[in-house]
Protein backbone atom coordinates (compact mmCIF):
# COMPACT_ATOMS: atom_id res chain seq x y z
CA UNK A 1 0.00 0.00 0.00
CA UNK A 2 1.00 3.61 -0.77
CA UNK A 3 1.74 5.87 2.21
CA UNK A 4 1.54 8.91 -0.13
CA UNK A 5 0.27 9.03 -3.69
CA UNK A 6 -0.33 12.24 -5.94
CA UNK A 7 -1.47 12.50 -9.51
CA UNK A 8 -0.91 15.78 -11.63
CA UNK A 9 -0.07 17.78 -8.00
CA UNK A 10 -0.20 21.23 -9.01
CA UNK A 11 0.04 24.51 -7.26
CA UNK A 12 1.23 27.68 -8.67
CA UNK A 13 1.27 31.55 -6.74
CA UNK A 14 -0.55 33.90 -9.71
CA UNK A 15 1.53 33.54 -13.18
CA UNK A 16 4.36 31.33 -11.48
CA UNK A 17 3.97 27.73 -10.80
CA UNK A 18 5.80 26.48 -8.19
CA UNK A 19 5.19 22.62 -8.71
CA UNK A 20 3.71 21.34 -11.71
CA UNK A 21 1.68 17.93 -12.52
CA UNK A 22 3.52 15.62 -9.71
CA UNK A 23 2.52 12.45 -9.61
CA UNK A 24 4.12 9.99 -7.35
CA UNK A 25 3.52 6.90 -5.81
CA UNK A 26 5.50 6.14 -2.10
CA UNK A 27 4.87 2.98 -0.62
CA UNK A 28 4.96 2.31 2.95
CA UNK A 29 7.38 2.33 4.65
CA UNK A 30 9.85 3.91 2.28
CA UNK A 31 12.67 6.56 3.10
CA UNK A 32 11.86 8.57 -0.32
CA UNK A 33 14.35 11.20 -1.58
CA UNK A 34 13.08 14.58 -2.63
CA UNK A 35 16.26 16.44 -3.91
CA UNK A 36 16.34 19.74 -5.98
CA UNK A 37 17.66 22.90 -6.05
CA UNK A 38 16.69 26.03 -4.22
CA UNK A 39 13.50 27.48 -5.26
CA UNK A 40 12.48 23.76 -6.78
CA UNK A 41 9.14 23.83 -5.18
CA UNK A 42 10.33 20.98 -2.52
CA UNK A 43 9.13 23.14 0.52
CA UNK A 44 5.35 23.26 -1.14
CA UNK A 45 5.00 19.99 -1.77
CA UNK A 46 5.65 19.41 1.41
CA UNK A 47 3.34 21.90 2.48
CA UNK A 48 0.76 20.44 0.14
CA UNK A 49 1.36 16.64 1.15
CA UNK A 50 1.01 17.38 5.09
CA UNK A 51 -2.47 19.81 4.11
CA UNK A 52 -1.02 23.37 4.95
CA UNK A 53 -1.72 25.06 1.60
CA UNK A 54 -4.56 23.73 -1.02
CA UNK A 55 -3.17 22.56 -4.30
CA UNK A 56 -4.30 24.68 -7.40
CA UNK A 57 -4.78 21.39 -9.33
CA UNK A 58 -4.40 17.67 -9.37
CA UNK A 59 -5.29 15.62 -6.45
CA UNK A 60 -3.16 13.18 -3.21
CA UNK A 61 -4.12 10.70 -0.51
CA UNK A 62 -2.09 11.11 2.54
CA UNK A 63 -2.09 8.27 4.64
CA UNK A 64 -4.96 7.07 3.11
CA UNK A 65 -6.86 10.43 3.57
CA UNK A 66 -7.78 12.54 0.92
CA UNK A 67 -6.23 15.86 0.60
CA UNK A 68 -8.70 18.37 0.43
CA UNK A 69 -11.27 16.55 1.72
CA UNK A 70 -9.79 15.04 5.08
CA UNK A 71 -7.29 17.66 6.23
CA UNK A 72 -7.31 17.33 9.83
CA UNK A 73 -6.74 13.69 9.48
CA UNK A 74 -3.42 13.91 7.25
CA UNK A 75 -2.61 16.61 9.62
CA UNK A 76 -2.83 14.02 12.73
CA UNK A 77 -0.90 11.16 10.52
CA UNK A 78 2.04 13.22 9.70
CA UNK A 79 4.91 14.47 11.75
CA UNK A 80 6.73 17.57 10.19
CA UNK A 81 10.19 18.66 11.08
CA UNK A 82 10.71 22.80 8.86
CA UNK A 83 13.30 23.85 7.86
CA UNK A 84 13.98 26.10 10.85
CA UNK A 85 13.40 24.24 13.87
CA UNK A 86 11.14 26.79 15.43
CA UNK A 87 10.78 26.43 19.07
CA UNK A 88 9.57 28.48 21.78
CA UNK A 89 12.64 29.84 23.06
CA UNK A 90 11.44 31.18 26.74
CA UNK A 91 10.27 27.89 27.34
CA UNK A 92 11.67 24.41 28.63
CA UNK A 93 12.12 21.27 26.38
CA UNK A 94 9.82 20.04 28.32
CA UNK A 95 7.14 22.61 27.97
CA UNK A 96 7.52 23.05 24.17
CA UNK A 97 7.10 19.39 23.65
CA UNK A 98 3.95 19.07 25.89
CA UNK A 99 2.57 21.63 24.27
CA UNK A 100 2.60 20.44 20.93
CA UNK A 101 1.73 17.09 22.60
CA UNK A 102 -1.28 18.49 23.37
CA UNK A 103 -1.83 20.45 19.96
CA UNK A 104 -2.28 16.93 18.61
CA UNK A 105 -4.75 15.46 20.73
CA UNK A 106 -2.90 13.42 23.12
CA UNK A 107 -3.83 13.41 26.67
CA UNK A 108 -2.06 15.07 29.42
CA UNK A 109 -0.80 11.62 30.65
CA UNK A 110 0.29 9.99 27.13
CA UNK A 111 1.35 13.65 26.42
CA UNK A 112 4.06 13.81 29.36
CA UNK A 113 5.03 10.16 28.68
CA UNK A 114 5.36 10.54 24.93
CA UNK A 115 7.31 13.56 25.79
CA UNK A 116 10.10 11.71 28.23
CA UNK A 117 10.42 9.01 25.56
CA UNK A 118 11.75 11.19 23.03
CA UNK A 119 13.55 13.43 25.48
CA UNK A 120 15.48 10.36 26.25
CA UNK A 121 15.59 8.72 23.23
CA UNK A 122 17.25 11.23 21.97
CA UNK A 123 19.63 12.72 25.18
CA UNK A 124 18.10 15.54 25.93
CA UNK A 125 16.16 14.19 28.98
CA UNK A 126 18.99 16.05 31.09
CA UNK A 127 18.07 19.66 29.74
CA UNK A 128 14.11 18.80 29.85
CA UNK A 129 13.90 22.12 32.23
CA UNK A 130 16.48 24.71 30.61
CA UNK A 131 15.27 27.21 27.98
CA UNK A 132 15.20 26.02 24.57
CA UNK A 133 16.76 30.10 23.71
CA UNK A 134 20.05 28.30 25.24
CA UNK A 135 20.40 25.00 23.17
CA UNK A 136 23.14 24.68 20.36
CA UNK A 137 21.63 23.86 16.73
CA UNK A 138 22.11 20.07 17.19
CA UNK A 139 19.97 20.19 20.67
CA UNK A 140 17.31 22.33 18.93
CA UNK A 141 17.30 19.97 15.99
CA UNK A 142 16.99 17.30 17.74
CA UNK A 143 13.87 18.75 20.02
CA UNK A 144 12.28 19.42 16.81
CA UNK A 145 12.42 15.94 15.34
CA UNK A 146 10.87 14.87 18.76
CA UNK A 147 8.04 17.35 18.44
CA UNK A 148 7.46 15.66 14.67
CA UNK A 149 6.93 11.74 16.25
CA UNK A 150 5.45 12.74 19.94
CA UNK A 151 1.86 11.80 18.46
CA UNK A 152 3.48 8.71 16.52
CA UNK A 153 2.75 9.49 12.78
CA UNK A 154 2.53 6.55 9.69
CA UNK A 155 4.64 9.66 7.30
CA UNK A 156 7.37 12.10 8.64
CA UNK A 157 8.35 15.04 6.43
CA UNK A 158 11.82 15.70 7.12
CA UNK A 159 13.36 19.17 5.49
CA UNK A 160 16.64 19.14 5.44
CA UNK A 161 16.86 17.83 8.93
CA UNK A 162 21.11 17.78 9.01
CA UNK A 163 22.06 21.16 7.40
CA UNK A 164 24.05 23.27 9.16
CA UNK A 165 24.75 20.35 11.98
CA UNK A 166 28.28 19.69 12.81
CA UNK A 167 29.15 15.99 11.98
CA UNK A 168 28.67 14.28 15.19
CA UNK A 169 24.99 15.69 15.49
CA UNK A 170 24.35 15.20 12.18
CA UNK A 171 25.38 11.75 12.71
CA UNK A 172 23.04 11.11 15.24
CA UNK A 173 20.17 12.45 13.37
CA UNK A 174 20.91 10.52 10.48
CA UNK A 175 21.24 7.32 13.08
CA UNK A 176 17.82 8.45 14.25
CA UNK A 177 16.05 8.13 10.71
CA UNK A 178 17.65 4.96 10.21
CA UNK A 179 15.61 3.83 13.50
CA UNK A 180 12.70 5.25 12.44
CA UNK A 181 12.51 3.52 9.13
CA UNK A 182 12.97 0.16 10.81
CA UNK A 183 10.09 1.14 12.68
CA UNK A 184 8.02 1.00 9.42
CA UNK A 185 7.41 4.77 8.95
CA UNK A 186 7.60 6.27 5.34
CA UNK A 187 9.96 9.31 5.66
CA UNK A 188 9.84 11.70 3.21
CA UNK A 189 13.51 13.55 3.31
CA UNK A 190 14.01 16.89 1.42
CA UNK A 191 17.61 17.53 1.84
CA UNK A 192 20.70 18.88 -0.39
CA UNK A 193 22.77 16.27 1.18
CA UNK A 194 23.40 13.91 -1.42
CA UNK A 195 25.93 11.00 0.46
CA UNK A 196 23.14 11.47 2.97
CA UNK A 197 20.68 10.45 0.55
CA UNK A 198 22.38 7.67 -0.95
CA UNK A 199 23.14 6.51 2.38
CA UNK A 200 19.49 6.58 3.53
CA UNK A 201 16.84 6.58 0.46
CA UNK A 202 14.87 3.53 -0.93
CA UNK A 203 13.24 5.78 -3.25
CA UNK A 204 14.76 8.71 -4.49
CA UNK A 205 12.53 11.35 -6.31
CA UNK A 206 14.84 14.45 -8.26
CA UNK A 207 12.54 17.61 -8.70
CA UNK A 208 12.41 20.64 -10.36
CA UNK A 209 9.13 22.26 -10.31
CA UNK A 210 8.95 18.61 -12.17
CA UNK A 211 9.61 15.38 -11.61
CA UNK A 212 12.43 15.04 -13.41
CA UNK A 213 13.05 11.22 -12.56
CA UNK A 214 12.23 8.59 -9.55
CA UNK A 215 13.61 5.47 -8.78
CA UNK A 216 15.96 3.43 -6.37
CA UNK A 217 19.51 5.31 -6.48
CA UNK A 218 20.63 1.97 -8.22
CA UNK A 219 18.13 2.87 -10.68
CA UNK A 220 19.00 6.19 -11.23
CA UNK A 221 22.47 5.32 -11.74
CA UNK A 222 22.13 3.13 -14.22
CA UNK A 223 19.50 5.29 -15.69
CA UNK A 224 21.78 8.14 -15.73
CA UNK A 225 25.13 6.27 -17.00
CA UNK A 226 24.73 3.04 -17.56
CA UNK A 227 25.80 -0.56 -16.12
CA UNK A 228 29.62 -1.29 -16.24
CA UNK A 229 32.76 -2.56 -15.18
CA UNK A 230 36.02 -1.28 -14.15
CA UNK A 231 39.40 -3.25 -14.59
CA UNK A 232 42.39 -2.12 -13.54
CA UNK A 233 45.51 -3.14 -14.95
CA UNK A 234 49.17 -3.36 -14.53
CA UNK A 235 50.59 -0.54 -17.15
CA UNK A 236 49.24 1.36 -19.35
CA UNK A 237 44.94 0.15 -19.87
CA UNK A 238 45.05 2.08 -23.71
CA UNK A 239 47.04 -1.21 -24.76
CA UNK A 240 43.68 -3.33 -24.05
CA UNK A 241 41.46 -1.38 -25.64
CA UNK A 242 40.74 -3.18 -28.74
CA UNK A 243 40.32 -6.46 -26.81
CA UNK A 244 37.41 -5.28 -24.98
CA UNK A 245 35.97 -3.35 -28.30
CA UNK A 246 36.38 -6.16 -30.23
CA UNK A 247 33.48 -8.27 -27.68
CA UNK A 248 30.07 -8.15 -28.85
CA UNK A 249 28.58 -8.09 -25.96
CA UNK A 250 30.65 -4.67 -25.25
CA UNK A 251 28.79 -1.64 -25.64
CA UNK A 252 31.89 0.81 -25.19
CA UNK A 253 35.02 1.25 -23.35
CA UNK A 254 36.93 3.81 -22.33
CA UNK A 255 40.62 3.70 -21.27
CA UNK A 256 42.44 6.14 -18.76
CA UNK A 257 45.73 5.54 -17.23
CA UNK A 258 45.67 2.23 -15.65
CA UNK A 259 41.37 1.79 -15.38
CA UNK A 260 39.72 -0.36 -18.22
CA UNK A 261 35.86 1.78 -17.91
CA UNK A 262 33.71 -0.96 -20.21
CA UNK A 263 29.76 -0.61 -20.57
CA UNK A 264 27.82 -3.49 -20.23
CA UNK A 265 24.17 -4.33 -20.47
CA UNK A 266 24.21 -7.06 -17.66
CA UNK A 267 27.59 -6.72 -15.84
CA UNK A 268 26.69 -9.72 -13.51
CA UNK A 269 26.35 -11.83 -16.77
CA UNK A 270 28.95 -10.39 -18.60
CA UNK A 271 32.23 -9.78 -16.67
CA UNK A 272 33.49 -13.43 -16.92
CA UNK A 273 33.67 -13.50 -20.35
CA UNK A 274 35.01 -9.94 -20.04
CA UNK A 275 37.75 -11.11 -17.85
CA UNK A 276 38.93 -14.46 -19.59
CA UNK A 277 38.80 -12.48 -23.07
CA UNK A 278 41.51 -9.90 -20.81
CA UNK A 279 43.50 -12.82 -19.71
CA UNK A 280 43.49 -14.82 -22.86
CA UNK A 281 45.09 -11.65 -24.20
CA UNK A 282 47.68 -11.33 -21.48
CA UNK A 283 46.11 -8.71 -19.85
CA UNK A 284 47.97 -8.51 -15.99
CA UNK A 285 44.46 -7.79 -14.34
CA UNK A 286 45.05 -5.95 -10.93
CA UNK A 287 41.04 -5.76 -9.88
CA UNK A 288 38.05 -5.93 -11.23
CA UNK A 289 35.07 -3.46 -9.87
CA UNK A 290 31.70 -2.46 -10.64
CA UNK A 291 31.36 1.29 -12.47
CA UNK A 292 30.69 3.49 -9.53
CA UNK A 293 28.88 7.13 -9.57
CA UNK A 294 27.65 8.96 -6.72
CA UNK A 295 24.28 10.13 -6.34
CA UNK A 296 25.47 13.68 -6.41
CA UNK A 297 26.90 12.81 -10.50
CA UNK A 298 23.49 11.32 -10.77
CA UNK A 299 21.86 14.34 -9.56
CA UNK A 300 23.96 16.81 -11.71
CA UNK A 301 24.02 15.44 -14.68
CA UNK A 302 20.52 15.36 -14.20
CA UNK A 303 19.73 18.82 -13.20
CA UNK A 304 22.05 20.08 -15.87
CA UNK A 305 20.69 18.33 -18.88
CA UNK A 306 17.05 19.88 -17.37
CA UNK A 307 18.73 23.09 -17.61
CA UNK A 308 20.12 22.97 -20.87
CA UNK A 309 16.19 21.69 -22.09
CA UNK A 310 14.59 24.73 -20.27
CA UNK A 311 17.04 26.93 -22.44
CA UNK A 312 16.29 25.40 -25.40
CA UNK A 313 12.57 25.41 -24.80
CA UNK A 314 13.00 29.00 -24.07
CA UNK A 315 14.60 29.78 -27.51
CA UNK B 1 -12.44 24.27 23.73
CA UNK B 2 -9.16 22.29 24.92
CA UNK B 3 -6.75 23.45 22.50
CA UNK B 4 -8.07 27.07 23.31
CA UNK B 5 -7.33 26.43 26.53
CA UNK B 6 -3.49 24.62 25.71
CA UNK B 7 -2.58 27.97 23.89
CA UNK B 8 -3.97 30.29 26.40
CA UNK B 9 -1.42 28.52 28.92
CA UNK B 10 1.23 28.32 26.42
CA UNK B 11 0.80 32.24 25.77
CA UNK B 12 0.56 33.20 29.30
CA UNK B 13 3.82 30.76 30.31
CA UNK B 14 5.34 32.93 27.65
CA UNK B 15 4.31 36.19 29.07
CA UNK B 16 5.64 35.72 32.56
CA UNK B 17 9.19 35.07 30.74
CA UNK B 18 9.12 38.69 28.84
CA UNK B 19 10.18 41.36 31.51
CA UNK B 20 9.82 44.20 29.08
CA UNK B 21 6.41 42.83 27.77
CA UNK B 22 5.23 42.68 31.94
CA UNK B 23 6.47 45.86 31.89
CA UNK B 24 4.79 47.09 29.13
CA UNK B 25 0.79 45.76 30.81
CA UNK B 26 1.80 46.52 34.19
CA UNK B 27 3.31 49.88 34.44
CA UNK B 28 0.34 52.05 32.07
CA UNK B 29 -1.82 50.41 34.43
CA UNK B 30 0.46 51.66 37.37
CA UNK B 31 0.72 54.88 36.07
CA UNK B 32 -2.57 55.53 35.82
CA UNK B 33 -3.78 54.49 39.21
CA UNK B 34 -0.81 56.50 40.88
CA UNK B 35 -0.80 59.92 38.94
CA UNK B 36 -4.41 60.68 39.70
CA UNK B 37 -3.44 59.86 43.04
CA UNK B 38 -1.15 62.64 43.49
CA UNK B 39 -3.39 65.07 41.42
CA UNK B 40 -5.97 64.65 44.00
CA UNK B 41 -4.60 64.94 46.86
CA UNK B 42 -2.26 67.98 46.08
CA UNK B 43 -5.49 69.87 44.15
CA UNK B 44 -6.20 73.41 44.97
CA UNK B 45 -8.79 75.54 43.37
CA UNK B 46 -7.56 75.40 39.84
CA UNK B 47 -8.75 78.75 38.34
CA UNK B 48 -7.49 76.75 34.81
CA UNK B 49 -9.46 73.74 35.53
CA UNK B 50 -13.05 75.82 36.36
CA UNK B 51 -12.48 77.06 32.58
CA UNK B 52 -13.24 73.78 31.10
CA UNK B 53 -17.27 73.90 30.74
CA UNK B 54 -17.47 69.92 31.67
CA UNK B 55 -21.74 69.59 31.54
CA UNK B 56 -20.88 66.64 33.80
CA UNK B 57 -19.75 67.96 36.50
CA UNK B 58 -22.18 70.86 36.71
CA UNK B 59 -23.40 72.01 40.21
CA UNK B 60 -19.26 71.61 42.33
CA UNK B 61 -17.87 73.67 44.09
CA UNK B 62 -14.85 75.41 42.76
CA UNK B 63 -12.57 72.43 44.45
CA UNK B 64 -14.81 69.73 43.85
CA UNK B 65 -15.11 70.68 40.07
CA UNK B 66 -10.93 70.71 39.65
CA UNK B 67 -11.45 67.17 41.31
CA UNK B 68 -13.80 66.16 38.55
CA UNK B 69 -11.89 67.27 35.57
CA UNK B 70 -8.38 65.30 37.39
CA UNK B 71 -11.11 62.32 37.76
CA UNK B 72 -12.67 63.05 34.40
CA UNK B 73 -9.62 62.80 32.48
CA UNK B 74 -7.75 60.29 34.47
CA UNK B 75 -11.51 57.87 34.27
CA UNK B 76 -11.82 57.94 30.59
CA UNK B 77 -7.71 57.00 30.31
CA UNK B 78 -8.72 53.58 31.46
CA UNK B 79 -11.17 52.94 28.05
CA UNK B 80 -7.57 54.09 26.32
CA UNK B 81 -5.81 50.94 29.03
CA UNK B 82 -7.88 48.39 27.22
CA UNK B 83 -6.50 48.94 24.16
CA UNK B 84 -2.94 49.57 24.70
CA UNK B 85 -2.16 46.73 26.86
CA UNK B 86 -3.88 43.77 24.59
CA UNK B 87 -2.24 45.81 21.39
CA UNK B 88 1.08 45.07 23.15
CA UNK B 89 0.92 41.80 24.07
CA UNK B 90 -0.39 40.74 20.55
CA UNK B 91 2.03 42.60 18.63
CA UNK B 92 4.60 40.41 20.68
CA UNK B 93 2.95 37.22 20.57
CA UNK B 94 2.32 37.29 16.59
CA UNK B 95 5.30 38.77 15.54
CA UNK B 96 7.11 36.54 17.75
CA UNK B 97 5.45 33.52 16.39
CA UNK B 98 6.87 34.78 12.87
CA UNK B 99 10.35 35.48 13.72
CA UNK B 100 11.16 32.40 15.67
CA UNK B 101 9.44 30.46 13.17
CA UNK B 102 6.82 28.65 15.12
CA UNK B 103 4.12 29.52 13.06
CA UNK B 104 4.59 26.57 10.46
CA UNK B 105 4.96 23.47 13.02
CA UNK B 106 1.93 25.54 15.23
CA UNK B 107 -0.20 25.16 11.89
CA UNK B 108 0.80 21.44 11.02
CA UNK B 109 -1.27 20.34 13.99
CA UNK B 110 -4.58 19.82 13.67
CA UNK B 111 -5.55 22.90 15.32
CA UNK B 112 -8.88 24.76 13.79
CA UNK B 113 -8.45 28.20 12.78
CA UNK B 114 -11.09 29.63 15.36
CA UNK B 115 -9.35 28.08 17.92
CA UNK B 116 -5.84 29.29 16.92
CA UNK B 117 -7.18 32.73 16.82
CA UNK B 118 -9.45 32.68 20.04
CA UNK B 119 -6.75 31.43 21.77
CA UNK B 120 -4.40 34.51 20.79
CA UNK B 121 -7.24 36.63 21.37
CA UNK B 122 -8.04 35.84 24.70
CA UNK B 123 -4.07 35.59 25.57
CA UNK B 124 -4.34 39.27 24.87
CA UNK B 125 -7.35 40.57 25.77
CA UNK B 126 -8.07 38.77 29.15
CA UNK B 127 -4.47 40.30 30.72
CA UNK B 128 -5.83 43.37 29.14
CA UNK B 129 -9.03 43.33 30.76
CA UNK B 130 -8.07 42.20 34.28
CA UNK B 131 -5.41 45.03 34.29
CA UNK B 132 -8.13 47.68 33.29
CA UNK B 133 -10.54 46.33 35.53
CA UNK B 134 -8.27 45.95 38.35
CA UNK B 135 -6.75 49.27 38.07
CA UNK B 136 -10.03 51.27 37.37
CA UNK B 137 -11.17 49.68 40.31
CA UNK B 138 -8.39 50.82 42.34
CA UNK B 139 -9.04 54.38 41.12
CA UNK B 140 -12.92 54.32 41.46
CA UNK B 141 -11.90 53.73 45.42
CA UNK B 142 -8.68 56.14 45.70
CA UNK B 143 -11.67 59.02 43.93
CA UNK B 144 -13.94 57.87 47.03
CA UNK B 145 -11.28 58.11 49.33
CA UNK B 146 -9.54 61.80 48.37
CA UNK B 147 -13.07 63.22 47.55
CA UNK B 148 -16.26 63.86 47.85
CA UNK B 149 -19.29 61.36 47.17
CA UNK B 150 -20.74 64.36 45.14
CA UNK B 151 -17.46 64.16 43.47
CA UNK B 152 -17.22 60.31 42.59
CA UNK B 153 -21.15 60.14 41.61
CA UNK B 154 -20.03 62.97 38.65
CA UNK B 155 -17.00 61.21 37.78
CA UNK B 156 -18.53 57.46 38.11
CA UNK B 157 -21.61 57.85 36.64
CA UNK B 158 -23.87 55.37 34.73
CA UNK B 159 -22.43 56.10 31.48
CA UNK B 160 -18.82 55.65 32.04
CA UNK B 161 -19.36 52.29 34.28
CA UNK B 162 -21.46 51.06 31.27
CA UNK B 163 -18.73 52.36 28.71
CA UNK B 164 -15.91 50.88 31.49
CA UNK B 165 -17.99 47.08 31.96
CA UNK B 166 -18.66 46.14 28.62
CA UNK B 167 -17.14 48.87 26.22
CA UNK B 168 -13.39 47.65 27.53
CA UNK B 169 -13.60 43.74 26.58
CA UNK B 170 -14.62 45.02 22.91
CA UNK B 171 -12.18 48.04 22.99
CA UNK B 172 -9.58 45.31 23.59
CA UNK B 173 -11.02 42.81 21.12
CA UNK B 174 -10.97 46.00 18.85
CA UNK B 175 -7.29 46.32 19.25
CA UNK B 176 -6.29 42.93 18.99
CA UNK B 177 -7.92 42.50 15.82
CA UNK B 178 -6.36 45.42 14.67
CA UNK B 179 -3.02 44.50 15.60
CA UNK B 180 -3.71 41.04 14.28
CA UNK B 181 -3.95 42.39 10.90
CA UNK B 182 -0.94 44.86 10.99
CA UNK B 183 1.36 42.21 12.71
CA UNK B 184 0.39 39.92 9.23
CA UNK B 185 2.71 43.04 7.11
CA UNK B 186 5.47 43.66 9.80
CA UNK B 187 8.19 41.69 11.39
CA UNK B 188 9.11 43.90 14.21
CA UNK B 189 7.16 44.71 17.37
CA UNK B 190 7.98 48.51 17.64
CA UNK B 191 6.49 48.81 13.69
CA UNK B 192 3.39 46.81 15.23
CA UNK B 193 3.05 49.40 18.09
CA UNK B 194 3.60 52.43 16.18
CA UNK B 195 0.80 51.96 13.44
CA UNK B 196 -1.85 50.28 16.22
CA UNK B 197 -1.12 54.08 18.27
CA UNK B 198 -3.86 55.23 15.36
CA UNK B 199 -6.69 53.13 16.78
CA UNK B 200 -6.39 54.78 20.00
CA UNK B 201 -7.33 57.91 18.45
CA UNK B 202 -10.87 57.76 18.58
CA UNK B 203 -11.07 57.48 22.23
CA UNK B 204 -8.79 60.11 22.64
CA UNK B 205 -11.69 62.17 20.66
CA UNK B 206 -14.00 61.15 23.88
CA UNK B 207 -11.83 62.31 26.43
CA UNK B 208 -10.87 65.60 24.59
CA UNK B 209 -14.73 65.85 23.70
CA UNK B 210 -15.92 65.60 26.88
CA UNK B 211 -14.16 67.81 28.55
CA UNK B 212 -13.50 70.55 26.27
CA UNK B 213 -18.33 70.48 26.72
CA UNK B 214 -18.95 69.20 23.13
CA UNK B 215 -20.61 66.21 24.50
CA UNK B 216 -21.87 64.22 28.14
CA UNK B 217 -20.98 60.89 28.24
CA UNK B 218 -24.62 59.69 29.20
CA UNK B 219 -26.25 56.14 29.84
CA UNK B 220 -27.48 57.16 26.59
CA UNK B 221 -24.62 58.18 24.82
CA UNK B 222 -22.57 54.70 26.22
CA UNK B 223 -25.04 52.40 24.97
CA UNK B 224 -25.19 53.73 22.14
CA UNK B 225 -21.10 53.59 21.70
CA UNK B 226 -21.45 50.05 23.04
CA UNK B 227 -23.74 49.19 20.43
CA UNK B 228 -21.70 50.18 17.84
CA UNK B 229 -18.78 48.86 19.44
CA UNK B 230 -20.56 45.36 19.23
CA UNK B 231 -20.19 45.11 15.55
CA UNK B 232 -17.72 46.81 14.90
CA UNK B 233 -15.59 44.57 17.33
CA UNK B 234 -17.24 41.33 15.22
CA UNK B 235 -16.33 43.03 12.14
CA UNK B 236 -12.66 43.63 13.05
CA UNK B 237 -12.42 39.91 14.46
CA UNK B 238 -13.91 38.66 11.53
CA UNK B 239 -11.29 40.19 9.23
CA UNK B 240 -8.45 39.04 11.79
CA UNK B 241 -9.98 35.41 11.33
CA UNK B 242 -9.65 35.73 7.56
CA UNK B 243 -5.89 36.35 7.94
CA UNK B 244 -5.21 33.69 10.08
CA UNK B 245 -6.03 30.89 7.77
CA UNK B 246 -3.03 28.32 7.11
CA UNK B 247 -2.68 29.29 3.46
CA UNK B 248 -2.79 33.10 4.13
CA UNK B 249 -0.24 32.73 7.13
CA UNK B 250 1.95 30.78 4.80
CA UNK B 251 1.83 32.25 1.46
CA UNK B 252 0.62 35.58 1.95
CA UNK B 253 1.93 37.04 5.48
CA UNK B 254 5.32 38.71 5.16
Amino acid sequence: MNAIETNQLTRAFGSLVAVDDLTLAIPEGTVFGFLGPNGAGKTTTVRMLSALIAPTRGTATVAGHRLGEHNEAIRQSVGILTETPGLYDRLSAWQNLLFFAEMYDLTAERAASQVERYLRLLDLWERRDDKVGGFSKGMRQKLAIARALLHEPKIIFLDEPTAGLDPEAARVVRDFIKELRTEGRTIFLTTHNLPEADELCDLIGVFRTQLLRLGTPAQLRAGMFGSGTQVQVVGDAAHWLETVRALSFVQDAAASESTLSVSLAHPDEQNPALVRALVEAGAPIRAVEPTSHSLEEVYLELVESERKAAAVATK
Amino acid sequence: MHKVLVILRKEFMEIVQQRVLLLSILLPSLLFVVIPLIFLQRVGNGSKASSLNVPSLQGLTLHEYTQGVVGTTFSNIFLLLSMIVPSTIAAYSIIGEKTSHTLEPLLATPVRRWQLLAGKMLAALLPAVLVTWVSGGLFIAELAILTDANVVSHVVTGGWLILFIAGTPLLGLIAVAVMTAISSRVNDTRTAQQLSIWAVVPIAGIVLGELSGQFELTVLVAVIATGILIPLAILLTWGAAQLFGRETILTRWK
